[in-house]
């Protein structure tokens, strides 16, 4: 196999070769291929210096083919929504396990396209919509693409550069990603220190109830996030709110509840419209101090 | 998303296993050099080079103005366009001279005719308005693709000016070399 990866002419041949070979010596194709694929990687990377092959035969470039892993038609399906803004775009989950790609055509893979796929298609794969993850110590490739199906918003696979690049946020060892927190942590003298999610929600608890039982609801708090919205926010809404009952609650990027614009909604008008066909009937929509396209692009271009 | 790396794994044997992968790569693609990429921690992915194509002599690039070629497949269009000022990926005495793919990376829309010379800018799309900045390999400046734009390999030899690669995935393929008629690679058969 180190001999047969360096010459284009007689690359082809010498696998025919091989094959047979091994078809004489009964083995079954699959069983032949995988062989091949662990003889060649060591003899690639024997033959690599600094990742490019040392190869001289062929009059090719040094520049490596870029490629995307196509999901195959057994890939787990999920749908989801972009989590970065309160638009909601939709999007779908392909899960499957690295080396078990599907094919290039339609039968061949989950989206059941051909590709290349054409333009504005809601099927093409960019190389940053996927990622390759551990998900219990399995090498598994995620991609997150447009959900073409939107009845919607983000209609016929439009995505924004945050949507489109879902999957980069996943958890790997070796990338930026490595720095989320892993566990719970508590503060103690000038360090936080991991603790199990058992004993987080018994500390929590403990002095909730102290704080409750001397000073009142008063004195408890709740900063939360909100995208997502109702689904998500949920449980933390429901404590603060319901159980606890306490004024002092505050979503997203305000200090207190309280309207976007203050003043705003008392004159009539709603600072942010909970239907996106208010926005697609409004004649007039006024903005200030932010680009409409930068931060809603979705809601923009529809 | 990719990485080059020299690193093998014997976890990667034992656990990836790509044996589709390889396979494809050598049937698929007989002519070039193997390459191997590292696409995360023990798991490596083989691919292929690109062929080198002469498109045009450099002195025909005229400062501000697109020049159309096709690369590395028939059904790729790319132009190539000298700045004015050095880039990267530049080449040329005055290192100013790029190449890019004309499909826009977000979903593929036609960017021809959208260049812009004073801010050595592609864009905006027709389609959904990215932009791209070509003296810094096609990054995106404001808008939806998440790539920059595929930019062309470019070398000189001589006077003539050489495509010898793409940097990122051309919009709509799985593999920039599949999927169409490939064009006559520098003294190919």
């Amino acid at each position: 196999m180190a001999n047969t990866s360096n010459t284009k002419g007689t690359l082809t041949d010498n696998l025919e070769d091989l094959w047979q070979h091994a078809k004489s010596a009964g083995i079954s194709r699959r069983n032949f291929l995988g062989l091949m694929a662990a003889g060649g990687t060591t003899a690639v990377i024997a033959t690599c210096g600094d990742g490019k092959s040392s190869d001289t035969a062929g009059d090719g470039s040094n520049v490596p083919v870029a490629q995307i892993a196509i999901p195959p038609t057994d890939a787990t399906i999920l749908p989801t929504a972009c989590d970065y803004c309160s638009v909601g775009c939709g999007y779908m989950i392909y899960k499957w396990p690295v080396g078990h790609d599907g094919g290039m055509k339609a039968a061949e893979n989950a989206l059941g396209v051909d590709f290349p796929v054409s333009t504005l298609s809601s099927k093409w794969i960019s190389p940053n919509m996927q990622n390759v993850v551990e998900i219990d110590g399995v090498p598994t490739n995620v991609m997150v693409i447009p959900d073409g199906d939107t009845k919607v918003v983000n209609k016929g696979g439009d995505h924004s550069v945050r949507g489109g690049t879902l999957s980069q946020k996943l958890y790997r060892k070796d990338n930026a990603t490595k720095d989320r927190l892993q566990h719970p942590q508590i503060h103690v003298g000038d360090e936080f220190i991991d603790i199990w999610w058992d004993d987080a929600v018994e500390i929590v608890a403990d002095i909730s109830t102290y704080v409750l039982d001397k000073y009142s609801e008063m004195a408890w708090g709740m900063k939360q996030y909100s995208y997502q919205y109702y689904e998500n926010t949920y449980a933390l809404t429901k404590l603060s709110r319901k159980s606890i009952a306490t004024p002092v609650w505050a979503p997203h990027d305000k200090p207190g509840e309280g309207s976007d614009t203050p003043g705003l909604s008392d004159s009539g008008i709603d600072a942010f419209s909970a239907a996106y066909q208010d926005w697609f009937d409004a004649d007039v929509i006024m903005v200030s101090g932010v680009s409409l396209y930068e931060s809603k692009t979705i809601l923009f271009n529809e | 998303m990719t990485t080059k790396t020299e690193a093998s794994r014997r976890e990667f044997l034992q656990k990836a296993g790509i044996a589709g992968a390889l396979a494809v790569g050598i049937y698929a693609f007989p002519a070039g050099k193997q390459i191997v990429e590292a696409v995360a921690p023990g798991v490596q992915r083989v691919t292929r080079s690109y062929p080198k194509v002469k498109i045009a002599r450099l002195s025909a690039l005229e400062e501000g103005v697109p020049f159309d070629f096709l690369y590395p497949l028939l059904s790729h269009n790319n132009f190539a366009v000298k700045l004015g000022k050095a880039a990267v990926g530049g080449v040329g005495d005055d290192k100013d001279v790029v190449a890019f793919s004309y499909f826009c990376s977000h979903m593929g829309c036609p960017l021809n005719e959208q260049y812009k010379h004073k801010h050595s800018m592609m864009g905006p799309c027709p389609c959904h308005f990215s932009t791209f900045d070509l003296s810094k390999a096609g990054t995106l400046i404001l808008g939806q693709a998440t790539q920059s734009l595929p930019q062309i390999v470019l070398e000189v030899d001589g006077s003539d000016l050489l495509a010898v690669g793409v940097s990122g995935l051309v919009y709509g393929y799985a593999d920039n070399v599949t999927g169409g008629t490939p064009v006559k690679p520098l003294g190919g058969e």
